[in-house]
């Protein structure tokens, strides 16, 4: 288990007139080797709870556990602190605005640097995830500032990856994409995923849901309202009236409801469905 | 963090808070000068400043500012008391009215150094406590309504009254979502291993490196978007515009300004009687 998050509420401002609860007594666990969703409305706490990740934040209440270490315990001392981060990488939403180097190499190697290692070896590793972003050799010696956004968020996360985590958390990654990019990143961490990486991915899009995850949580005004799989997930009906369902799978609801017994996990996209279709017209005749 | 909170807008519905910005302003120039106003007497002068903390403390307790606020700006302002104080003490006295505190390298440091420390931490005591009324009682757009209408009789001149209006209360507009950019960023570096409290002050001056140019660049995308926006829905400076908010006085204001008129004729006519006569009548 990678991390475990035990009841955990998280309040802005207490004890002002201002006071805000973010999050109320969530609790869930996220296993080596998941790939989870974490989908809800805006302002539902979905950031607020993958910046507890890391230890950026601390819960009001509740603890969080990474490798079955409290994080106040692994924020109590400088070095532990750095351990943490380095081993639960989070990208943030937007992360194209926290560029600065005058360039992209040394944008990418910051962090690295920051962790200790020595220049030469820093630019090598560097090196090697702006080409696993996508991106080639001419950009090493670009400006952050002259790139497109998307380029940008490409190098952003590069940065993170540069690290190496062990846990990946993503905060809206696709976020103002062209569909291009959108499905490059995607791609890129399921790679990562593939490669024995534990992902966390912060979304609004149903599709990658469906897609890519094995463990999604819907946090709904503060709460876990839903913690399980995509399976359970999408035949959940008080689920169903929250999210915005994918359309494909929103027909292959009604259908069901109209009495056509198909299975709804099985229909992810327009041709599965008309697969699924046919299997039930098979049954019936 | 903190120190920002301090003199922020608190939403209340006092007396105070529900006067005219402009009338609020006029009250402080006021008082800010009477307050620095010397009498010849080291005892009037004390006196007189007693009486300005007591209205001050007044002042707290109808706005509702916790006056505990008043001796944490006294704790901001240690390093400037220590400026003073080695100005002071460098400064020598002709006559002094007190005995020699001690000596440093054969040179006389009299009581009268201190006391006139005393006065000026004081003084700057109060009227940053006034400041802190003022801010903590209007909303800072109000206040920017009100510095406009002071400036006004500046456009014969063809001073940009309008405009500097305009861009200060955007700036102060702009303050909380800065706070929030500044915060957001501090964290995205934070998790790239940044480290802003502690480490070398070589570290920590990288770390703030990383902070300020995503910061600027991030404050100068807003502020091109910002013209943009401005310019599409056709603002113009120099055009004739009706407001939204009006500002407008009224009885309250009336009451405020005799109170202050009064008070402040009345430490004029100390001041005059005092430097002629060299002493108030009680003392």
């Amino acid at each position: 288990m990678a991390i475990e998050v035990k009841h955990v509420s998280f309040t802005y401002s207490p004890k002002t007139p201002n006071a805000y609860e973010a999050l109320k007594d969530v609790s869930t666990c996220i296993n080596d080797g998941d790939y989870l969703t974490i989908v809800g409305q805006t302002g539902s706490g979905k950031s607020t709870l993958v910046q507890m990740l890391n230890g950026l934040t601390m819960p009001t209440s509740g603890a969080i556990f990474v490798d079955e270490q409290d994080t106040k315990i692994w924020c109590k001392k400088t070095k532990t602190t750095r351990l943490l981060r380095k081993k639960v990488g989070l990208v943030f939403q937007f992360p194209e605005y926290q560029l600065f180097e005058e360039t992209i190499l040394k944008d990418v190697a910051f962090g690295l640097i920051n962790y200790g290692m020595k220049k030469e070896q820093a630019y090598e590793k560097a090196k090697e995830y702006i080409l696993k972003v996508g991106l080639n050799e001419s950009y090493f010696t670009k400006s952050p500032f002259e790139l497109s956004g998307g380029e940008k968020r490409k190098v952003a996360i590069a940065g993170i990856l540069a690290l190496e985590p062990e846990i990946l958390i993503l905060d809206e990654p696709t976020a103002g994409l062209d569909p291009k990019s959108k499905e490059d990143l995607l791609n890129l961490i399921t790679q990562l995923h593939d490669e024995g990486k534990t992902i966390a991915l912060v979304t609004h899009n149903m599709s990658i849901v469906r897609k890519y995850a094995n463990h999604v949580i819907l946090i709904e005004k503060g709460k876990a309202f839903f913690d399980g799989t995509p399976d359970e997930f999408f035949v959940n009906d008080e689920v169903c009236k929250i999210i915005e369902v994918p359309e494909v799978i929103e027909f292959a609801r009604k259908l069901k409801v109209k009495g056509i017994d198909i299975d709804v996990n099985k229909a992810t996209s327009v041709d599965s469905l008309v697969e699924q279709i046919k299997l039930w017209r098979a049954k019936d005749e | 963090m903190n120190n920002i909170v301090f003199g922020r807008y608190v939403n209340a519905n006092t007396f105070v808070h529900k006067l005219d910005p402009r009338t609020k302003i006029f009250l402080l120039v006021l008082f800010s000068v009477g307050i620095f106003l010397q009498f010849t007497n080291n005892m009037t002068n004390l006196l007189m400043s007693c009486c300005y903390l007591g209205v001050v403390f007044i002042l707290m307790i109808i706005t509702r500012i916790n006056i505990l606020h008043l001796f944490k700006s006294l704790s901001m302002m240690w390093f400037m008391i220590l400026f003073l104080l080695i100005v002071y003490m460098l400064t020598p006295i002709k006559e002094p009215n007190f005995p020699v505190a001690f000596t440093i390298f054969g040179k006389y440091i009299y009581w009268d150094t201190f006391v006139n420390l005393g006065y000026i931490v004081l003084r700057l005591m109060l009227l940053i406590s006034l400041a802190m009324i003022l801010t903590s009682s209007t909303r800072p757009m109000d206040m920017t309504y009100a510095f406009e209408w002071y400036m006004y009789p500046l456009k014969v001149i063809r001073f940009p009254v309008h405009e500097i209006a305009m861009t200060l209360s955007i700036a102060l507009r702009f303050i909380p979502t800065l706070l929030d950019e500044t915060n957001r960023i501090m964290k995205a570096q934070e998790s790239r291993g940044a480290d802003f409290k502690h480490g070398s002050l070589f570290r920590r001056f990288g770390a703030i490196i990383s902070l300020i140019i995503p910061l600027f660049v991030s404050a100068i995308d807003r502020s091109e978007q910002l013209a943009n926006a401005m310019e599409a829905r056709g603002y113009d400076p120099r055009a004739k515009r009706t407001r939204y908010k009006v500002l407008k006085g009224n009885w309250r204001d009336a009451i405020a300004l005799l109170i202050g008129l009064a008070a402040f004729g009345g430490i004029i006519f100390l001041l005059v009687y005092d430097h002629n006569y060299n002493q108030i009548l009680f003392f």
